[in-house]
């Protein structure tokens, strides 16, 4: 069953003539335990869309379900049973009370009956590595940890859909790769559904089940970043260097290839090497094959290979 | 566990995180009782140029009668003053999106920030009573209590009625810069002018009464000087609305607050509820977007 089915949602902000769209008729399914990953620039209508969908934000129009609510009617139920880490760790974390207070004042606000409480926060602690920060007051940890703390706030609760806005985005890279792989461990044990946005598109690549790209408000591509590479396909490259026959062009009945003379001069010796750039719909099932064909030919000096990440895909998007 | 209980439960756990917060500073106590103190020794001073003649139909001496002012004035600062700068604080700090993300009620953030303010009038008004009466010669009775008991519900309730309007100035009218309009004329204009804390009203010139009598801090230092202090008039009408109607001046306060509180704090509470969904259509619950 989709967690969220919203379709053509639509958002502006503005009265009458300094109205600004921001939304352009979206859809958005994600499935039961996805973690589906939003991405786009600045300005792109990413929040908007997350806040419209946690029933934060009321559209212009919108039809479907988030849990099963209506999305326009029962935006009170939505907010009731979904989780959110803003994109600033300062939020929600005061930093005048100590990581397990902070921890314990929000257990009450959603509602966690107190024989849970501790066990909770426990869970959530020791889950994020936050026990040894217990006694600290959130002022004196880094940004980090309380990045930490926010997502752990967040998900005191196991509400079945969690939003996450930039979950990593002040973490250095072992701390960000920590967040990862509870995003995944949390799916994994819980089946929750996340709905992440973030910059990070290695991030994306990396825990994301499926990704939509969006730009000024509009939906560019929708799809597994295997989807999307395949989409994008004639794009990853196989590059073989190496001394070969003429008969070598005969590769081009077979492949999509460039063929280019390389002179290289070296010690008074000028080296003439051949590079063979074949253009292919994916590397990892076309490799194998180039080599045994090329080897046929010659001696390879050298394979390399430029496989389309996702990076690139939302760059050929977006431009 | 029902939904009031969690509501309660989520504005103690408010209240202590305030309280951690407040003590946390520790030089916050020391001046809050030094604060009661002095603005007690002031009003002795004065009490001093004034003499110790009586209050009129209030009776008993100035200091007596400017310690129910003091209370009067703690109690509804909070009250009519908290919520705005509280929503801003909520608005500010981003947590308002957070809140909204959870089963508490609208108002239970709002009543949570501020009810440690609220608990902590409490205990002031107290050391102002024992101050007064400690060293400055106050004097004080008991004569009414069931009115001072509803007196102390309705002065509570409507002037926080009044502040729920004011607050929601702040995304009804998008206040959200410094300070709003509606606090500020009726606290810091309107009822520190008329509102009887420091001199008895009827000393006001008659249109100014007449404003008065809009006012819940009027009916409730009315109420409380003649049932706390000895040798006020039980009888006596003294503010131009028990002249108007013929029964006790303490029923006739009552009944003004009672209606104050009746009007206001609904008011206050949908037009607070009508700035929420507003905001939630314009996308300005929180500053982050």
């Amino acid at each position: 069953m989709a967690v969220i089915d919203v379709r053509n949602v639509r958002k502006s902000y503005g009265k009458k003539k300094k109205k600004t769209e921001v939304l352009h008729s979206i859809d958005v399914k994600v499935e039961k335990g996805e973690i589906f990953g939003l991405l786009g620039k600045n300005g792109a209508g990413k929040t908007t869309l997350i806040k419209v969908m946690a029933g934060l934000l009321v559209p212009d129009s919108a039809e479907g379900h988030v849990l099963g609510y209506d999305v326009l009617k029962e935006a009170d139920r939505i907010r009731a049973n979904v989780s959110l880490v803003a994109p600033t760790a300062d939020i929600g974390v005061d930093p005048v009370l100590t990581v397990r207070q902070n921890l314990l004042f929000w257990t009450t606000v959603y509602g966690i009956p107190s024989k849970k409480m501790q066990n909770a926060v426990d869970e959530v602690m020791e889950a994020l590595d936050l026990m040894r920060y217990k006694d600290a007051w959130a002022m004196e940890i880094s940004a980090g940890t309380r990045q930490r703390l926010a997502i752990a706030r967040a998900l005191l609760v196991k509400h079945e859909l969690v939003f996450l806005d930039e979950p990593t985005v002040k973490l250095d890279m072992e701390a960000a790769k920590m967040i990862r792989n509870f995003i995944v461990d949390l799916r994994n044990r819980y089946n929750i559904t996340f709905f992440m946005t973030t910059h990070l598109i290695e991030e994306a690549e990396e825990i994301c089940d499926r990704v939509m790209i969006i730009d000024k408000g509009k939906m560019k591509a929708l799809g597994s970043v295997e989807d999307l590479r395949r989409k994008y396909s004639q794009e990853e490259e196989i590059i073989v260097k190496g001394n070969f026959d003429e008969r070598v062009r005969n590769l081009k009945n077979f492949w999509n290839v460039e063929i280019h003379e390389i002179y290289e001069e070296e010690f008074d010796n000028i080296q003439r090497d051949t590079e063979l750039r074949f253009k292919v719909e994916n590397v990892d099932s076309e490799i194998s094959k180039i080599i045994e064909a090329v080897k046929e030919h010659g001696e390879i000096t050298d394979v390399l290979t430029k496989r389309l990440t996702l990076n690139d895909i939302f760059e050929k998007v977006i431009s | 566990m029902n939904s009031m209980t969690n509501q309660l439960r989520a504005i103690w756990a408010f209240s202590k995180r305030e309280m951690i917060i407040w003590t946390s500073y520790r030089v916050n106590i020391w001046t809050w009782i030094i604060d009661v103190f002095i603005n007690t020794s002031i009003f002795f001073l004065i009490s001093l140029l004034v003499g110790h003649h009586t209050m009129g139909v209030y009776g008993t001496n100035y200091v007596s009668f400017v310690v129910i002012g003091l209370s009067i004035y703690y109690i509804s600062y909070t009250n009519l003053g908290d919520p705005f700068p509280r929503v801003a604080r909520i608005y500010w700090n981003g947590t308002m999106d957070l809140y909204m993300l959870s089963p508490l009620s609208y108002f239970t953030p709002i009543i949570g920030v501020m009810f440690r303010s609220v608990i902590d009038d409490y205990p002031r008004v107290g050391l102002a009573f024992l101050f007064g009466w400690l060293f400055f010669g106050a004097t004080f009775a008991f004569k009414a209590p069931i009115y001072v008991l509803l007196g102390v519900i309705f002065i509570g309730f409507s002037t926080f009625g009044i502040g729920m309007i004011s607050a929601s100035s702040f995304y009804l009218l998008n206040f959200k810069r410094g300070s709003e309009p509606i606090s500020f004329i009726l606290q810091d204009v309107i009822i520190a002018l008329v509102g009887g804390y420091y001199y008895p009203i009827n000393i006001l010139p008659m249109y100014l009464q007449i404003l008065a009598s809009f006012i819940p801090h009027t009916y409730a230092l009315d109420l409380f000087r003649r049932a706390l202090l000895p040798g006020a008039s039980l009888t006596k009408p003294v503010l131009p609305l028990q002249y108007v109607l013929k029964i006790s001046p303490l029923a006739v306060d009552t009944l003004a607050l009672g209606v104050m509180t009746f009007t206001f704090l609904p008011l206050g509470l949908y037009l607070y509820y009508a700035g929420i969904q507003k905001a939630r259509k314009e996308g300005t619950l929180t500053r982050w977007q």
